[in-house]
């Protein structure tokens, strides 16, 4: 096959199906209803969690965790979950965006995580938590 | 007289079928309540991730044809292009496949390079085609030697690796439950693959057949997916990202890291490259082992079931 042939059919191809799925609804978002369902995310990625205390983000798309030891984080992603334990060393740093925190991570497969918190004293205290994960709470 | 014959790229010329029948899985899905599910990022980034493998086969492909070719002249014999010497290399190249494919998943060096194919949560004919960018890099071109130097030509060689790699396309799908026994019981099907993608611990390491599941039955690494456990498809430890640079080279990243770690021995250096993927040298990571040995122990009553440890 002609390789222009072959680069349009490729292109096209991937726009086209693309923007079908799209249409299907491939896009939305998924969310965890509570805080529940949330927990049963995490704990089936690492089911040793110690859970202490959770926190769902305000529109249901990410929560955190305090553990016996560390913080964990859970959060749809597509069809599946994201879920991470984090520890010293594991954060970079942590914004404050008024509406939520954004999470810089030295993980190269998952480099930045965001969850909306309205809350400013609840961004305040998990906004400490994460900024020191030296220790357990 | 092998020369004289030209043989096409059955990948390349097998773009317009990807399109219909994930066209026609959408379809199945949207219309027949056919099983799956897709995703518009993750869909973007496995057909980005094929498309890319493509542009790199066409920049690098000059490297494994070479070698081959290289090769050839060492040849014990020609068997040139009969027919049945046809079959007879698809079979081997699958039992090269197979090899290929499990080494791909033991040593971090290779499963770098193959990682990206698994990284997805979905499992649908887009995954696919979310193909390596680096196997060139792995210098697995070496495995398809033995059949070059018996007398199978690079150009057949290649044929029946195209071929191999096109009947791997359609079984990556939900959309398909199980085919008839005696077709199960020879041949990959989607059932098969289906727990070679699974991130669960009795499906980690299984089903590494390309064709013909055969080889999984000889060599004891053959699982059958079992009802009572839904296969949860991705990585152990999942991206959360669909970056495509992320995708394709974060396990490189990875090694690159932990090879040029301080206070660690040459030898940990070494194994940081080639020992199986969840490898320290503290032992603090998951290996698939350990995975499976935690799971037996949470559930003793799943001890010495297909996938699982006594």
């Amino acid at each position: 096959m002609p390789l222009p042939i072959l680069g349009a059919l490729v292109v096209l191809g991937i726009c086209g199906l693309v923007f079908l799925v799209h249409l299907m609804g491939g896009t939305k978002r998924p969310t965890y209803a509570d805080e529940a369902e949330a927990t049963a995310a995490l704990l089936v990625d690492y089911p040793e969690a110690d859970i202490r205390r959770t926190m769902l983000a305000d529109d249901g798309r990410a929560a955190l965790f305090e553990l016996a030891y560390g913080v964990g984080y859970a959060a749809p992603f597509g069809e599946g979950r994201l879920t991470r334990i984090f520890q010293a060393g594991d954060i970079r740093l942590v914004d404050d965006g008024q509406d939520g925190l954004t999470l810089h991570l030295t993980d190269y497969t998952a480099p930045r995580l965001s969850m909306k918190i309205a809350g400013a004293d609840d961004r305040a205290a998990w906004q400490a938590r994460l900024s020191n994960l030296g220790g357990a709470k | 007289m092998t020369a004289q014959i030209e043989f096409p790229d059955v990948v390349q010329l097998a773009t317009p079928l990807f399109i219909i029948a994930l066209l026609i899985e959408l379809f199945a899905l949207r219309f027949a309540r056919a099983k799956g599910s897709y995703e518009t990022r993750d869909t973007l980034t496995s057909l980005c991730m094929g498309a890319g493998s493509v542009v790199v086969g066409i920049a690098l492909g000059f490297v494994a044809y070479g070698f081959f070719h290289w090769v050839w002249q060492f040849r014990v014999t020609d068997l040139g292009v009969h027919w049945a010497m046809i079959v007879l290399c698809f079979v081997l190249d699958d039992l090269r496949y197979y090899v290929f494919h499990r080494l791909a998943h033991r040593c971090r060096w290779v499963w770098a390079s193959h990682v990206n194919h698994h990284s997805s949560q979905h499992y649908n004919l887009s995954t696919a085609l979310r193909q390596t960018w680096t196997g060139t890099f792995t210098l697995t071109m070496v495995l398809h030697a033995p059949m070059i130097l018996l007398g199978f030509s690079p150009e057949v060689v290649i044929f029946v690796g195209g071929l191999n790699l096109l009947y791997q396309f359609w079984i990556h799908t939900e959309a398909i439950d199980r085919l008839p026994g005696w077709f199960e019981a020879v041949f990959n099907t989607p059932s098969h693959h289906r727990v070679h993608h699974g991130r669960n611990a009795r499906y980690l390491d299984a089903n590494y057949a390309g064709t013909l599941i055969i080889w999984d039955r000889m060599f004891g690494t053959f699982v059958p997916e079992t009802d009572a456990e839904k296969v949860e498809y991705g990585l152990v430890r999942n991206l959360g990202t669909h970056n495509l640079i992320r995708v394709a080279f974060h396990e490189w990243v990875g090694i690159f890291r932990d090879v040029f770690r301080s206070e660690i021995s040459w030898r940990d250096r070494v194994m940081y490259m080639f020992a199986p993927p969840g490898w320290s040298h503290d032992g603090s990571r998951e290996t698939s082992e350990t995975i499976k040995a935690d799971y037996v122990a949470r559930h003793p009553e799943a001890k010495g079931a297909p996938g699982l440890p006594d």
